[in-house]
Parts: C-alpha cells; sequence; structure tokens
C-alpha cells in the first residue's frame, strides 16, 4: 500500500471517528438534558434559620446518565445586587458515569441583612442560576444561565 | 473544452440538494411560521438563502474541476478551495448558521425580569474538522504530484536533439 492510499485511508478514519464522537457526545448531551435533570431527580428547598434570620437554598440532586459517554455536570446558584455585585455564591460538579447515577448537594447561605422584611421575593438583585454538562473529557458542553431579576413592590 | 461527465451528476446533485431543495421548502413554509421564528430571533430565512448560496458556491467550484485535467495546476487550485469550502460549511453548521462562531454558539433571550442565556460548546469537532481539511490538502497535493509524475513516464521520451552530424550540410562536391 502506498503513502497516499494509507493517508486516504487514515483519513476516512478520522472523519468516521469524528462523526460518531460528535454523535455520541451530542446526543450524550441532550440526554442528561432530558433524563439527569428531570422532576423527580431534583429536589430544591428553601428554609429560613430561625436563630440567625439566614436564608438557606439547598439543591439535592441524584441525577442519572442514560447516555453513552460520561458526564459532568455543574450547578452554581448566586444571589447579586443590583450591580452586579456577589451577595452569595455557590458551585458544585458532579460526574455521572454512562449508565449511571451520583448524588450531590449544594447549598447556598443568604444573609439576613438582604432580606430585612424576610421575604426574598421583595429583594431588589437578582438570583442566578447556572447548570452546564459537559462530556468527552470535558471538551464538549452545554451550559444554562437563567438570571431573574427580584424587584420591590 | 471536454467536462468529465461525474461532474456534472455531482454538481448537479449538490445543487439540487443545497440550493434547489431548500429554497422550495422554504417557499412551502407558512409565513405564520416564519414570522414565529423571526421573533424568537431565529431568522431562517436567512439560513435558507446561506445553504442556498453554499450550494451555489459548491456546485460551481465542482463543475469546474470536470473541466481541468487531475494533473493540471488548476485542478489542483480547484480541489484546494473545495476542501476549505467544505470546511466553511462544516463551521457553519457547528455554529448553527454563524460560521464565525466556530463551534461556541451563544443564544440569549430576555423576557421582563428573566434573561437566559444557552451556550453550545462544540469547538472540539471545529478543530477536529481544520485537522481533516489539513490532512485532505496534503492528501490533494500527494495525488496531485503522483498524477504528474504518472503522466510524464506515460509519455514518450523527448526527441533527442539534433546531432552535429545530423545537422551538417551535405558535403558540397568541391570538384
Amino acid at each position: 500500500m502506498n503513502r497516499i492510499k494509507a493517508l486516504r485511508l487514515g483519513i476516512i478514519g478520522f472523519e468516521v471517528l469524528t462523526i460518531a464522537l460528535c454523535v455520541l457526545s451530542v446526543y450524550t448531551l441532550f440526554n442528561a438534558l432530558s433524563t439527569a435533570i428531570s422532576g423527580g431527580t431534583m429536589d430544591l428547598n428553601l428554609n429560613i434559620d430561625e436563630s440567625t434570620g439566614e436564608w438557606r437554598f439547598v439543591l439535592n440532586g441524584n441525577p442519572r446518565n442514560t447516555g453513552f459517554l460520561g458526564v459532568t455536570l455543574f450547578f452554581e446558584v448566586a444571589v447579586l445586587d443590583l450591580s452586579g455585585q456577589d451577595i452569595a455564591r455557590n458551585s458544585t460538579s458532579v460526574y455521572v458515569p454512562a449508565g449511571g447515577a451520583n448524588q450531590f448537594s449544594l447549598s447556598l447561605t443568604i444573609p439576613p441583612d438582604v432580606a430585612p422584611g424576610g421575604d426574598l421575593g421583595e429583594v431588589e438583585g437578582y438570583f442566578e442560576l447556572r447548570f452546564a454538562v459537559r462530556t468527552l473529557g470535558d471538551l464538549v458542553g452545554f451550559t444554562n444561565i437563567l438570571k431573574i431579576r427580584g424587584q420591590a413592590p | 473544452m471536454k467536462i468529465r461527465k461525474k461532474s456534472v451528476v455531482f454538481a448537479v446533485l449538490t445543487l439540487l440538494i443545497f440550493t434547489v431543495l431548500p429554497l422550495y421548502a422554504q417557499s412551502m413554509i407558512p409565513q405564520e411560521y416564519l414570522r414565529a421564528f423571526s421573533s424568537q430571533g431565529f431568522n431562517l430565512a436567512d439560513l435558507v438563502n446561506k445553504v442556498a448560496f453554499i450550494g451555489l458556491v459548491m456546485s460551481i467550484l465542482i463543475l469546474l474541476k470536470g473541466f481541468f485535467e487531475k494533473t493540471s495546476d488548476t485542478f489542483l487550485a480547484l480541489s484546494i478551495a473545495s476542501t476549505v469550502f467544505w470546511l466553511l460549511i462544516v463551521f457553519f453548521a457547528l455554529g448553527m448558521g454563524k460560521m464565525e462562531n466556530l463551534g461556541l454558539t451563544v443564544i440569549s433571550s430576555e423576557t421582563g425580569d428573566v434573561s437566559n442565556t444557552v451556550i453550545f460548546d462544540i469547538r472540539l469537532f471545529a478543530y477536529l474538522a481544520t485537522i481533516i481539511v489539513g490532512l485532505k490538502i496534503i492528501h490533494s497535493i500527494l495525488k496531485f504530484r503522483e498524477a504528474r509524475l504518472k503522466t510524464a513516464a506515460v509519455q514518450p521520451s523527448q526527441p533527442s536533439l539534433p546531432t552535429a552530424k545530423a545537422q551538417d550540410p551535405k558535403p558540397s562536391n568541391a570538384n
């Protein structure tokens, strides 16, 4: 086999591998989006500590991965003031192997002076939720950033 | 000037698939849907026009390649141009209609007090496609060189230069 034929075969192999990886990773990403964060796998709680007046936001999850590749899930929650400065921020990431499940917990403590009236819904600022799924050694990914502005009534 | 039939067939097929069909499909979509897509920040008509333009350029390149011998410099240049053009098509697909994204697409929307940003990061495949195109260009050059060498080997050897003896005029009779 001469070197031109060898190169041609190599290119075809490389193309097939690239297409296969692309299909597998995109399938895994969308699969993770639809199954890993479905209703039954997440539990969200927002409580107030009566003794300190602090708000405690807790997100517990047990995401599943029915895709063909392992995925890394990243969660971040933050409360920001109107100028975009952090009041509270926390994040966590969890690796979920292909066909498996894994647990994670993310908590955020919001100081009591943020909501002196005791109602978080009346706080002027932003609540930010960032969620990311990465696969193929974290080389391919999808990120969703949701930002909600809270306004005083 | 002769043209290879295979090139004509491929050029017509490319034009049909990438240009005629998308434009026809677009004309079949009700205007309300197009307006609905447009209101969501997704310009379908623009996307279809870009795909149709890509198809037109691609079919012209394929057709042009059919005019030239595989041993000509123009054929090599057209081969490289069409390979690079394929890379642009890959960037176009990975960037969801925007080549300049190179596989990193950011879609933002805002409704009242809620803003949502979605980021697709598939740059890895843009890099892999670039490597593949580089290898394809090397392959085209090697193939071109091989075709040239084969042609040179097949062609009859150049007639030898006339020798001094042959050039000599017939000796004139002095007597």
